[in-house]
């Protein structure tokens, strides 16, 4: 009989629960907000292409080594960081203890070695196979280990409300101000909760999508008429901000936001390393140099740049040499774009996907970016050995 | 006006430089598919090369995203 009933209860109950959690965050999401519910709806997570600075040292510009840090601590450097930490952790636990017959963490990371290893000497030959497999390697595990973190929940939400004033702030030490920027308003002083993103707008008195106000300031241009050289003013944004406020609450029919209430933008304390453009054109040059590197070490300085300006052979081989010289440098721009269009596209959809069906659209597509950080991390990993062993490789012995 | 027709400029730019490469990626696939559905113990190897042939393809589609991106924010 109590087989039964816990027969009747997976069956029955399992889906009447996740109905009522699809119903839930149907009506509680975006979607429903646009009816007039979305109770557990927040806005539109602010998309921001580079990396948000969550530190900027003070006095940047004497000291030589700060500077040469770009004088700022970002979210995604601190990804970086946290995966290395994690693969340094990783094999030193893996390496301490080890055992002729593998088990547990030993045998896993043997596996994922050895399976690179061979493919490495596959592809490259035993002898050159060997002395590429580190790079390759290193290139793989970094990539894979970021983007699986960055997957995490919490990387992305969990953050705090930078002001609008200190948005500016940061951005005006970086010359970096001048593009447009989206402020949500927050309230000022809140507790931890309501800091996180999903669940934090829901404490306003007024519908959450409703206050979130999508203000355009485009500072450069509205400011250089009253200022000059300077780019952002203080008061001006503060001015701004007041208008935009009242403004937005006559749109609402509410008196006037108090001043418990601030314009800003959340600064998420983690984002997926390759999401910034920087980290992927660091992975990218690093790849690509070593790679030229391998092949004047192969082929001598004259047989390895004898490939890309070559007058030996007419005109039509030269404007083929020409032609892979160009194609050197798209090497480095496609890998860099590819991973970084992949993991920061990612990223917005599990944004969207957070926003129109917040308790559990995102989970498949959770599933969704494990994979794509995997097979990304493998391109990466096999662009670059197959990269290098065309390099290693003299024009000559091709045409046999 | 200015700010819409470069953002309908940069969702054309992505979005039709995006179509060749979906073709190239189908057609890759199929016909990697078929290759393993002829001669199943070749399946690593073709796997691995569809994949870079696929890393291949979609750089076109990359170089649609940095004129996309380049329309929009530069």
């Amino acid at each position: 009989m109590s087989k039964l009933f816990s027969y009747i209860t997976k069956i029955i109950l399992n889906p009447i629960a996740l109905g009522i959690l699809f119903i839930v965050s149907v009506l509680g999401g975006g979607l429903g907000s646009a009816l007039g519910l979305g109770f557990i709806s927040a806005p539109f997570a602010y998309i921001s292409i580079p990396s948000e600075t969550l530190y900027v040292f003070e006095g940047s510009k004497d000291n030589f080594l700060i500077n040469f840090l770009n004088s700022a601590i970002t979210n995604t450097l601190l990804m970086s960081l946290l995966t290395i930490v994690i693969l340094l952790v990783v094999s030193i636990k893996a390496t301490s203890k080890m055992k002729i017959i593998p088990s547990g963490i030993q045998n896993l990371i043997e596996f994922a070695i050895e399976a690179m290893y061979n493919t490495c000497k596959k592809i490259a030959g035993e002898e050159k196979g060997k002395i590429f497999f580190p790079l390759v390697m290193t290139i793989f595990l970094f990539v894979v280990i970021s983007n699986w973190i960055g997957v995490l929940p919490g990387t992305g939400t969990i953050g705090r409300i930078e002001s609008a004033e200190e948005y500016c702030h940061h951005q005006e030490k970086k010359d970096n101000l001048g593009h447009d920027v989206k402020f949500n308003i927050y309230k000022k002083n809140g507790n931890l909760s309501s800091t996180l993103f999903g669940f934090g707008s829901s404490q306003y008195k007024i519908n959450s999508s409703d206050s979130s106000l999508f203000k355009h300031l485009d500072s450069k241009d509205k400011h250089s008429d009253y200022h000059g050289n300077e780019i952002c003013s203080h008061d001006w944004l503060h001015h701004e901000f007041e208008d935009a406020k009242s403004l937005k609450a006559k749109e609402l029919g509410v008196d006037n936001f108090d001043n418990n209430y601030q314009a800003g933008i959340l600064v998420p304390f983690f984002r997926g390393s390759n999401s910034d453009i920087n980290t992927t054109l660091a992975l990218a040059l690093c790849a690509m140099i070593t790679i030229h590197w391998w092949g004047i070490k192969y082929l001598g300085l004259s047989g390895h740049f004898g490939k890309f300006i070559n007058f030996k052979n007419g005109p039509i081989n030269f404007f083929v040499g020409i032609l892979e010289l160009v194609g050197e440098f798209a090497k480095v721009i496609s890998f860099t774009f590819r991973l970084f269009g992949n993991i920061f596209a990612g990223e917005v959809l599990l944004f969207a996907m957070a926003f129109l069906l917040p308790l559990i659209g995102i989970i498949p597509f959770i599933g969704l970016e494990l994979f794509v950080g995997l097979i990304q991390g493998l391109i990466f990993s096999m662009l670059t050995l197959v990269f290098a062993a065309i390099a290693t490789v003299s024009h000559n012995s091709d045409e046999h | 006006m200015d700010g819409d027709i470069l953002n309908i400029g940069a969702g054309l730019a992505i979005g039709l430089g995006a179509i060749g490469p979906g073709i190239g990626i189908g057609l890759l696939g199929s016909k990697a598919m078929e290759a393993i559905g002829r001669n199943p113990e070749a399946a690593g190897p073709i796997q691995t090369n569809m994949i870079l042939a696929i890393a291949f393809a979609e750089a076109i589609a990359i170089y649609a995203l940095v004129v996309a991106i380049l329309i929009k924010f530069v």
